[in-house]
């Protein structure tokens, strides 16, 4: 597990209280978080039989698997899981991916999958402890223009969660 | 005085404005990833045998026999070979030539996929002609040819054989796939000018190939 801390809350104070402190009382001055890993996301162990149409997989929040194309699942990968803490209890966050996101793999020669689609809910509301967990589950396609994935490796992505509260 | 009190007034709005949306987002990396594993774990355990044979071959093209090794494990003797496509294209008539089984000690090769994902359909292509020769033979030695390839899968439900093809194998529930594989040996189907068999023991080998 890797914690990060979104703390800006000194910066946050530095910045406003001389303007107006009342403004942003109301929602969360100091708001900080830790966010933990459970589980990273994982699409499992592929077999890309053609590159030369766009092929995807699935896996969902809730586990459940499906492919379109030349993609197929030899082992089932698990969504990955996730928890904020330290936040402003019931306070809504929402949560958000810009899509696409392209895998970095960095081999010669190959080409990127692109993670295309999440699924994840959308807002999530710490409970009275300001904790709260909630999955991640997305679509990966290929390229589809006929080039290469090298095997076997593994495709990393770094995505991008932006919490907005 | 007023002027600068309301341009000062529009600078702090415009300030708040952006605090407040730095203010109440953030982001953090999660990372993911995927596993691409595109090959087929092919393991054999055996190999194709035909046990002790008499055989002659004839010296006239196209003149040769052969024995049939079905790849079916349920079937525990060789047959002579009829109308087999390669086999019948490669001899018109048995004419000078003879093959027949003396101790009937078959073998067969014992084929593994794994690695596979479930219920995936492969392809299986006939292995090529070949032959069986004699270590160190002689140009003008007679060898055996291999002809007629087949394959049956043994963890099929139900077991049966293989049509050669993009779709010849289905993998199990589990990934894997089990095959046994058979052949006609035939006398040398180009005959003239042959030496005859020694007797000693034969051997070749076969490419089997088994992809997405």
């Amino acid at each position: 597990m890797l914690r990060q801390t979104a703390n800006w809350k000194r910066l946050l104070r530095w910045v406003i209280l001389p303007a107006s402190f009342v403004f942003y009382a109301d929602f969360a001055v100091g708001q900080s978080f830790t966010f933990t890993r459970e589980v990273d996301l994982y699409f499992g162990e592929l077999a890309i039989t053609s590159n030369a149409s766009v092929s995807s997989t699935t896996i969902r929040r809730n586990g459940t698997t499906s492919n379109t194309g030349t993609i197929f699942v030899i082992a089932v990968g698990n969504p990955g899981e996730y928890t904020i803490s330290g936040a402003t209890p019931f306070v809504a966050l929402n949560l958000s991916i810009p899509l696409p996101v392209d895998s970095s793999a960095t081999f010669p020669g190959t080409q990127q999958l692109r993670l295309s689609a999440v699924d994840m809910p959308s807002v999530v509301t710490p409970n009275t402890s300001g904790e709260v967990t909630f999955k991640i589950g997305g679509t990966l396609q290929t390229s589809g223009n006929g080039g290469t994935y090298l095997n076997p490796a593994t495709y990393p992505f770094i995505i991008p969660l932006d919490v907005t509260f | 005085m007023t002027n600068l009190n309301k341009t000062l007034k529009l600078g702090l709005a415009a300030t708040l404005l952006s605090v407040t949306t730095a203010a109440t987002a953030t982001t953090v990396s999660v990372p993911a990833s995927a596993t691409v594993d595109n090959a087929v774990d092919l393991t054999f355990t055996g190999a194709l045998g035909f046990g002790t044979i008499r055989a002659t071959a004839s010296t006239t093209n196209t003149e040769c026999t052969g024995l049939v090794l079905n790849a079916d494990p349920s079937v525990t003797s060789l047959i002579a070979a009829t109308t087999e496509t390669q086999f019948a294209a490669a001899c018109a008539s048995a004419g000078g030539s003879a093959i027949a089984s003396i101790d009937g000690a078959i073998t067969r090769p014992e084929f593994t996929i794994t690695g596979v994902p479930a219920f995936q359909q492969l392809n299986f292509a006939a292995p090529a002609v070949s032959t069986l020769e004699l270590t160190g033979n002689p140009a003008t030695a007679a060898v055996f040819e291999l002809v007629d390839f087949t394959a049956f899968q043994t963890n099929a439900v139900p077991a049966a054989a293989v049509t050669f093809g993009a779709t010849a194998l289905t993998a199990d529930v589990n990934g894997e796939v089990t095959f046994t594989m058979g052949a006609i040996l035939a006398t040398e189907s180009t005959g003239a000018g042959l030496t005859a068999y020694q007797d000693a023991t034969y051997s070749g080998s076969f490419d089997v190939t088994v992809i997405y």
